[in-house]
């Protein structure tokens, strides 16, 4: 990077997220990538599912995320009985002031982890959704709001999908990406085992970040400039989803939107005050997918995963880069 | 900035698709050209059709115009219309047309339907109905109005209707529906037309319209290879007969052999004659001369088919006979083309003398110059084709002096036959004086002689007029003939010993056209007029529907050729009624001489073989080196025109310049301007890109001329950067600054923007630098 870039607002940031990603990293090893996208989504001040097998490190990332940016965290375990009292809090009568008063549930945090979201009901789970949309919990006509910054990561299982309640598509909409581990390669996996951390608890991770900062940031993301060219670009993306016969239908205008947010924040990771076509396509893929659903049968989630990342790269393919 | 251009090639340029929508409106607007395209030559039919001609277009043009306002009628007019149509036709049946004018009602209708279906709201049912009506229209019109507008059109059609169902098919492959208001409701032909712009691939249009040329041109070279490879005798479809079935016309035939084949009625040889005025009124298309008789068999002497020569036919044509040269009648202008059936014969008929013969290939012939014939070394296997020029119509042939030493008699009884009158002169004509027959039918023969002469010494022409009368007042015309098998009439045998025509002629029965010519021989020898039998066809069919001569089989005739002792052999047809066109109401047996008139359905099926012999097979050698002189003539005198077009042209700019320059022409500059400028502006209206890569236009959104430099530059450095970079290791930094200050520039906010003009002076000498590393 050269020094004309790293006097500059954004060049000072692009100091920050680095270093914020060199953290997670000494964890989380040769998922840079996936670390990347974690970081602009939290740019984005969106909200992520993580979607991959067990035993990945989803709940560490999760958790290296929140202490490296001085972050309070708590996780959820949803299970088929778990009630949304039990996630945003419940009203308890106090003899002592005789009155009610307002519990606080574990969604108030930063990072709220919300492991196997597809075990719980659909009660449950919508009671996610004013929260995720405007950081505020509504209990008896009172709205508390939650931390900020604030950031559900949601974890499930792609594969064991018995007795479960797959996430409806407007509860979908509201992620701003859906990402996957992977596993690791050999060598990080290595790393892995001679360190033997087996619980997240026990890392210990230096903060690095304040989330005084990272609040800066997120509103600095909407400074980033566009070029209506770049727009345009969006916009064909988006609409060539809606043509496309082999979705059944095409991305919604807050996908539209939350592309651009997330382009605008991952020219903000970049270091640049403004986006990039190469933004836009870089995000296609983890901001589109999870809103649009294959028209045809598959036989398991993880092919149509699979068909679908592969229609949106022919899509991408098909359409003229704005030079 | 040549080599750096070049790079600039469209190399990830992915064109946007058209969605269903679209495709079905480009359905629509194919279906409805498809119909103006099998429309448009209707016109051209002698039908009284002008004013459905003109309906059925303004309706489509209402249509193509506004495609929208198809969506304002109601939808019972849509479904009333095929009844109104079909209530219309029959009226029009009914009322106008009558049984007679069927087809011109039912070209009515057609143009009605065609016009319905182009015009509503299709479904695939629908297209396809509507490329069967068309096609069937293009087809009526085609047949009737044969010219080269037909292949064009079939061309064109059959390209938009490969198109339309290719696209019905991709709509097809869905089980989406679109109704009619989805599809049309708030078309506009700009954003249509932008969108079929954008999305058309210039590449594939021009693959595809170089691979139609292609074929074409593939197409024409087999068209005119066709001749050279011999492909028409290679084609079963022009039928190639059993050689071994026709025995009619080979040197030694039977009393009945030719009368076998009068059954026949197939083709067995068309004449194309220059004019149907060049064809006398009875003709004779003679094949062969047999100067031998004897036992009821008609044969070439031994010693004469020694005597035929061969001839040189290096260059496909036999201009130098030997027996041409000593005076022949009038010959007719123009071209002869004859086109022989396989298997007839190998020789080949001919009316006479002619100037020149040519062939396509490069065949055997030879003649008998005796005989003034020539055929082919076998029968033809193939069929064969040759032209004749100078064809002379003779009924007098001259003798052709044959002496003892070109010609040896085999059979030395003969040589006390010849009259000492004849000397050592002409051997042959003493020779064709030969009657190998028993004393009884020699004095009977001498008896009839009598009667036919009264003991006069005739010439050989009054006295063949006088047989011919003895014959015909004896014996009647019948394809069947009964000869006893002795002189008495009973059926007992001294058949070995009596000759056949002798009986037939004691007989007094009915006989055919060997019968007479060989009685007619007989007596003529035994009256001692030299005399021999030819035989060949004659008349035949006139056919009205590509005018020219069928030969059939069945017009297969025999006649005598009597020596009039003058040098000349001269033809006498004794077999009764031929010739006499008065006969014909009497018995239609005899109205196949002379020429007739076919208009028949066989006749139209044989006209299709001539059509195709005459486009195809006929067209040989020289036709090609002639097509191809034409086309390279047109070519040089199209270059000409050019090059003299272009200094016209120049000539006329510099005098326009030099000129005076007055009101009226700064007026009519202006208006010039003020055309193009209109022109320009409607071609953005519709969004066109003229120039795809030099866009003055761009679709979307419009860019500033920084960003748009920014972008070229960008472009530029991406092309070149992904495999040069490497190899400038000191300039990796370098090129990322660039990268990224033009990056600035284009994507990034105006108001950020820092002296543009000295980062693409950086950018470009970068980029330079890349190009001579």
């Amino acid at each position: 990077m050269s020094d004309a870039i790293r006097t500059t607002p954004v060049g000072e940031s692009r100091e920050t997220l680095l270093r914020l990603r060199s953290n997670i990293n000494r964890y989380i090893k040769g998922k840079d990538d996936v670390i990347d996208r974690v970081i602009v989504c939290m740019l984005a001040s969106g909200h992520l599912l993580i979607e991959d097998l067990p035993g990945l490190g989803k709940t560490t990332l999760a958790y290296c995320l929140a202490k490296s940016i001085d972050a309070s965290f708590s996780r959820i375990q949803f299970t088929s009985d778990l009630l949304p009292a039990d996630v945003i809090g419940v009203s308890v009568y106090e003899e002592a002031t005789r009155s009610f008063s307002f519990k606080k549930g574990p969604v108030f945090a930063n990072i709220v982890l919300a492991d196997e979201i597809n075990r719980t009901t659909p009660k449950t789970q919508s009671s996610l959704l004013e929260v995720m949309d405007r950081g505020k919990v509504s209990v008896d006509g009172a709205t508390h709001p939650v931390g900020s910054p604030f950031m559900v990561f949601a974890t499930q299982n792609p594969v064991d999908y018995g007795g479960t309640f797959p996430l409806p598509e407007s509860q979908l909409d509201r992620f701003l990406m859906r990402i996957q581990m992977g596993y690791p390669g050999e060598e990080e996996e290595f790393e892995i085992l001679r360190n033997s951390l087996l619980r997240y608890d026990d890392i210990e991770m230096d903060t690095v970040v304040t989330h005084e900062q990272i609040i800066d940031l997120q509103a600095s993301v909407q400074d980033i400039y566009v070029e209506d060219s770049v727009l345009e670009y969006i916009i064909k993306i988006v609409t060539a989803t809606r043509t496309e016969s082999e979705f059944k239908a095409g991305a919604s205008t807050r996908g539209c939107l939350s592309l651009k947010v997330a382009a605008q924040a991952r020219a903000l990771f970049c270091g640049r005050d403004f986006v990039l076509p190469e933004d836009v396509q870089e995000m296609v893929e983890p901001v589109l997918c999870h809103r649009l659903h294959l028209r045809r049968q598959t036989v398991d989630p993880m092919e149509e995963r699979r068909i679908s990342r592969t229609i949106l790269n022919s899509i991408i393919n098909s359409i003229p880069i704005p030079v | 900035m040549a080599g750096a251009e070049s790079l600039l090639a469209p190399q990830d340029r992915r064109l946007p698709r058209l969605n269903r929508i679209e495709l079905h409106q480009t359905n629509f607007f194919l279906g409805l050209f498809l119909a103006f395209i099998s429309l448009f030559p209707v016109v051209y039919l002698s039908i009284p059709v002008l004013g459905y001609y003109v309906f059925a277009l303004l309706v489509m043009l209402v249509a193509a115009i506004v495609p929208e306002v198809r969506l304002r009628m109601p939808v019972q007019l849509w479904t009333a219309i095929p009844l109104l149509i079909f209530l219309a036709f029959l009226a029009d049946f009914v009322l106008i047309a009558g049984i007679d004018g069927a087809m011109e009602a039912l070209t009515r209708l057609i143009i009605l339907l065609v016009c319905y279906c182009a015009v509503a709201f299709r479904n695939r049912r629908k297209d396809l109905q509507l490329i069967l009506l068309c096609l069937f229209l293009v087809i009526i019109v085609g047949v009737n109005v044969v010219s080269v507008l037909f292949i064009l059109q079939i061309g064109v059609f059959a390209a938009i209707s490969m198109f339309l169902m290719f696209n019905i098919n991709l709509l097809d492959n869905s089980d989406r529906d679109e109704t009619p208001d989805m599809i049309w409701e708030g078309f506009s032909w700009r954003h249509y037309l932008g969108r079929l712009w954008e999305s058309a691939n210039i590449r594939i249009f021009g693959l595809t319209a170089a691979l139609f040329v292609l074929i074409m041109l593939l197409s024409a070279g087999i068209f005119l290879l066709i001749p050279r490879l011999g492909l028409e005798n290679r084609l079963g479809f022009l039928g190639i007969r059993n050689t071994s079935s026709i025995s009619g016309f080979s040197e030694d035939i039977g009393l009945s052999d030719i009368t076998n084949i009068l059954h026949d009625t197939r083709t067995a040889l068309r004449i194309d004659p220059p004019s149907r005025d060049a064809i006398p009124a009875d003709p004779y298309w003679r094949m062969l001369v047999l100067d031998r008789y004897r036992r009821g068999r008609f044969s070439v002497s031994d010693g004469l088919a020694f005597t035929r020569e061969q001839l040189s036919n290096n260059r496909f044509t036999i201009s130098d006979l030997s027996w041409v040269d000593d005076g022949s009648s009038a010959a007719t202008d123009g071209e002869w083309l004859f086109y022989m059936e396989p298997g007839v014969s190998r020789w080949l008929p001919l009316p006479g003398d002619f100037a020149s013969l040519r062939t396509k290939s490069r065949n055997r012939f030879y003649s008998i110059p005796a005989f003034r014939v020539m055929g082919q070394q076998n029968v033809n296997s193939q069929f064969l084709f040759y032209e004749v020029t100078g064809l002379a119509f003779m009924d007098r042939f001259p003798d052709r002096l044959i002496t003892l030493e070109e010609w040896e008699p085999t059979d030395e009884r003969f040589s006390s036959l010849i009259p000492e009158s004849f000397g050592n002169g002409n051997l042959y004509r003493a020779l064709t004086l030969d009657l190998p027959m028993n004393e009884l039918d020699l004095e009977y023969l001498q008896e009839v002689v009598e009667e036919i002469t009264g003991g006069r010494t005739l010439s050989a022409e009054e006295f063949v007029v006088r047989a011919k009368a003895y014959l015909a007042e004896n014996h009647g015309y019948s394809l069947t003939s009964r000869v006893p098998r002795d002189a008495r009439g009973n059926w007992t045998d001294w058949s070995e010993r009596s000759d056949r025509i002798v009986r037939w002629l004691r007989s007094g029965s009915d006989g055919h056209c060997e019968y007479f010519a060989g009685a007619l021989l007989v007596l003529s020898r035994a009256a001692g007029h030299p005399a021999r039998i030819a035989t060949g066809f004659r008349g035949g069919t006139w056919n009205s529907y590509e005018n020219y001569l069928m030969v059939r089989y069945s017009d297969a005739h025999a006649w005598c050729e009597i020596y009039d002792g003058d040098g000349y052999w001269f033809r006498a047809d004794p077999t009764p009624h031929s010739g006499e066109a008065e006969w014909d109401e009497a018995d239609d047996m005899y109205s196949r001489f002379g020429i007739s008139m076919d208009s028949s359905w066989n006749a139209y099926l044989d006209s299709l073989r001539v059509l195709w012999y005459r486009r195809i097979v006929s067209f040989d050698d020289d036709s090609q080196r002639d097509l191809l002189s034409t086309i390279r003539e047109n070519f040089a005198i199209l270059l000409e025109g050019t090059a003299e077009g272009f200094s016209q042209a120049g000539a006329a700019a510099k005098n326009w310049v030099r000129g005076p320059w007055d009101g009226s022409r700064f007026l009519n500059l202006g208006a010039g301007i003020l055309i193009l400028g209109l022109f320009v502006f409607l071609m953005r209206w519709l969004g066109w890109r003229v120039f795809p890569y030099l866009t003055f236009y761009r679709k979307g959104v419009r860019l500033d001329p920084v960003r748009r430099q920014a972008g070229k530059l960008l472009l530029r450095l991406d092309v070149m950067g992904g495999e040069r970079v490497e190899r400038l290791p000191a300039s990796i930094e370098e090129v990322g600054s660039v990268r990224l200050q033009l990056q600035t520039l284009r994507y990034g906010a105006p108001e950020t923007r820092k002296s543009p003009g000295m980062a693409f002076r950086r950018a470009r000498s970068v980029l330079k630098r890349m190009r001579r590393a």
